[in-house]
């Protein structure tokens, strides 16, 4: 006889496999003793799952919707300023600020000189973090990261210098070569197999690298990727090798996946990596007011990843389904084409060439195991 | 050229998905700023969901289109304070359209000529012989669902209209998978008691 907790157990494989598609008959030939008790349930989710299949979203519902927020969003920005709080406050508020800006300034400054391991180490990258979250200048913020970059490096350095073991992460251009191994920055890597193919691979490029110093002065490394920079702004030209985003000036590789058909003056987001000549090379642009988009290559799973029973795998890109060399641009992602139901009975599908998206979770659809689980938020309205 | 490798090792090495969370991270830090492309590209991304999701509970495709949008106009009461990454936002906002759905439920019930189980009109008035097969049981299974609990309605609503799986249904409604699983059973047990009239097995 099964137990409640395994009949919950085969329920739920019984019902992941209907959602990806089997029959009824296809999911019970593989639990003929529970059928009888299945069959029931499974219809029902049959039905239930039918219903969802037909709903679709109209785009001028969505636009309407956008609209309303938007417009919500302004009304209650501009309603807030200062102007709008009782002087006591104001003037309390003020106080609060003054102490702990005071406060923050002091243990800024006392920080800056503060090593990886040291208390004051994580107020240091505080600090700068929020410079670079306050500079709104991307050549500002390039100049910043470079200048930070830079400090990990010395950090690292020091380290060595003084014989100290410690976790360290830092970025540099990387350098192979048979005689001297792998290094980073000038400091050498001791790295496993995997790690060394990865390193030929990564040969020239800049690279950000995780791991623990040991006392030999060597780095052990845990982890080992491009260092990738995001780069946000106006579109000002557009070539065909290069595009200016913000006055910066970043070139296009025939493989780089651009989502959207931006012109000069969009507004666009750019992945890029740093190039030896001090150029920047997107990997990845699109324009900053569409959806976030998976580039359309075939997808296939990797062997390490977990797979749910009968569900879609997690989509990974296959190098070897790109695009052809010269067609750079992507086509946006195959969904039903919207039918705009304005209660007149009309099929608009594809109105405004806008589609609609499936209700797959775009933003997590490189889910990993590493997204955090969200904090518990309280209900906004009563409980039952 | 050597860099065709680079660009090709960041398309297919898993790690880079966290660069995924750091654009979302980016994206939330414009957003609390109430940066309207940010606002905007939040919205045009969760809209079909939600929409999908109210659609699922509701009949009629305006009132749909009210309770989405007024999801997303009260997002903006929370929006500072949700902590910055995508899931517990899309857990804030299928919690807020079940309690709206369940709310317009209420109040449409609650009028005294009115009554759920005599009920055998559509919500504009068609009676259910003028209208196809397919809108009809559409419109049973909507009935049929409106009888479950509003706990029962919400684990149905997120596996059936958004089609996740059971972690990602345990994760929005912050419970473990395996109270998931019973109350999915038992909500499906119950669905189908509704719809056809007799006792589940057990």
């Amino acid at each position: 006889m099964t137990n409640r907790s395994n009949f919950n157990d085969i329920f739920e494989h019984c019902l992941s496999a209907l959602l990806a598609g089997e029959t009824i008959d296809q999911v019970l030939a593989a639990y003929p003793e529970q059928a009888s008790e299945l069959r029931p349930l499974l219809l029902a989710a049959a039905k239930a799952g039918m219903k969802s299949a037909q709903i679709t979203v109209p785009v001028s519902a969505r636009a309407r919707s956008r609209a309303r927020f938007l417009a919500e969003a302004e009304r209650r920005a501009a309603r807030k300023g200062w102007f709008w709080m009782p002087a006591r406050a104001l003037g309390t508020l003020a106080l609060i600020l003054l102490a702990v800006f005071a406060s923050l300034f002091v243990t800024g400054l006392a920080s800056a000189e503060s090593l990886p391991g040291q208390p004051l180490y994580p107020v240091k990258r505080a600090v700068e973090q929020a410079q670079l979250a306050l500079t709104t200048s991307q050549t500002g913020r390039l100049l910043l990261e470079e200048r930070f970059d830079q400090r990990r490096v010395g950090e690292a350095r020091q380290l060595i210098d003084t014989r100290q073991s410690q976790a360290v992460d830092f970025a540099g251009f990387m350098v192979y070569d048979e005689l001297n191994g792998c290094q980073v920055a000038d400091i050498r890597l001791q790295l496993t197999a995997e790690q060394e193919i990865l390193a030929q691979t990564l040969n020239g490029a800049y690279v950000e690298v995780r791991g623990n110093l040991q006392p030999d002065g060597l780095l052990a490394v845990d982890s080992l990727s491009l260092r990738l920079f995001r780069i946000s702004g106006e579109l000002l030209e557009m070539q065909p090798e290069a595009w200016v985003v913000d006055g910066i000036r970043i070139s296009l590789a025939s493989l780089t996946q651009i989502v959207g058909q931006p012109v000069p003056g969009d507004s666009v987001s750019v992945t890029a990596i740093r190039l030896a000549d001090e150029r920047f090379l997107a990997l990845s642009a699109r324009e900053s007011s569409l959806e976030s988009a998976e580039p359309t290559y075939t997808f296939k799973p990797l062997p390490t990843q977990t797979q749910r029973p009968s569900t879609t795998p997690q989509p990974v890109l296959s190098p070897e389904d790109s695009p052809a060399d010269d067609d750079r641009q992507t086509k946006t992602p195959e969904v039903e084409p919207t039918s705009v139901d304005d209660g007149d009975g009309g099929d608009h599908s594809g109105e405004d060439g806008e589609a609609t998206r499936t209700p797959e979770d775009n933003s997590g659809s490189g889910k990993t195991p590493e997204t955090d689980e969200p904090s518990r938020t309280p209900d906004p309205t009563d409980d039952d | 050229m050597i860099w065709t490798n680079w660009l090709q090792l960041y398309l297919t090495q898993p790690s880079y998905s966290r660069l995924r969370e750091s654009e979302t991270e980016l994206l939330f830090a414009r957003i609390q700023s109430m940066d309207p492309h940010a606002l905007a590209e939040l919205h045009d991304q969760l809209y079909p969901q939600v929409y999908r999701y109210v659609c699922y509970r509701v009949d009629d495709p305006h009132l749909c289109e009210d309770i989405t949008a007024e999801v997303f106009v009260r997002l903006l009461d929370v929006l500072h304070t949700r902590k910055n990454d995508i899931q517990s936002v899309k857990a804030w906002l299928f919690g807020t359209a079940n309690h709206l759905v369940i709310d317009h439920l209420r109040q449409k019930y609650r009028r005294p000529v009115e009554n759920i189980d005599t009920q055998n009109h559509l919500t504009d008035g068609t009676s259910p012989e003028k209208v196809s097969d397919h809108h009809f049981v559409q419109h049973e299974l909507r009935r049929a669902l409106q009888k479950l609990t509003k706990e029962q309605q919400h684990v149905l609503s997120l596996r059936f209209s958004q089609e996740l799986s059971i972690e990602e249904t345990a994760q929005l409604m912050k419970k473990s998978v395996s109270a998931v699983k019973v109350l999915q059973f038992r909500a499906l047990a119950a669905l189908r008691k509704h719809l056809i009239g007799s006792d589940p097995h057990d």
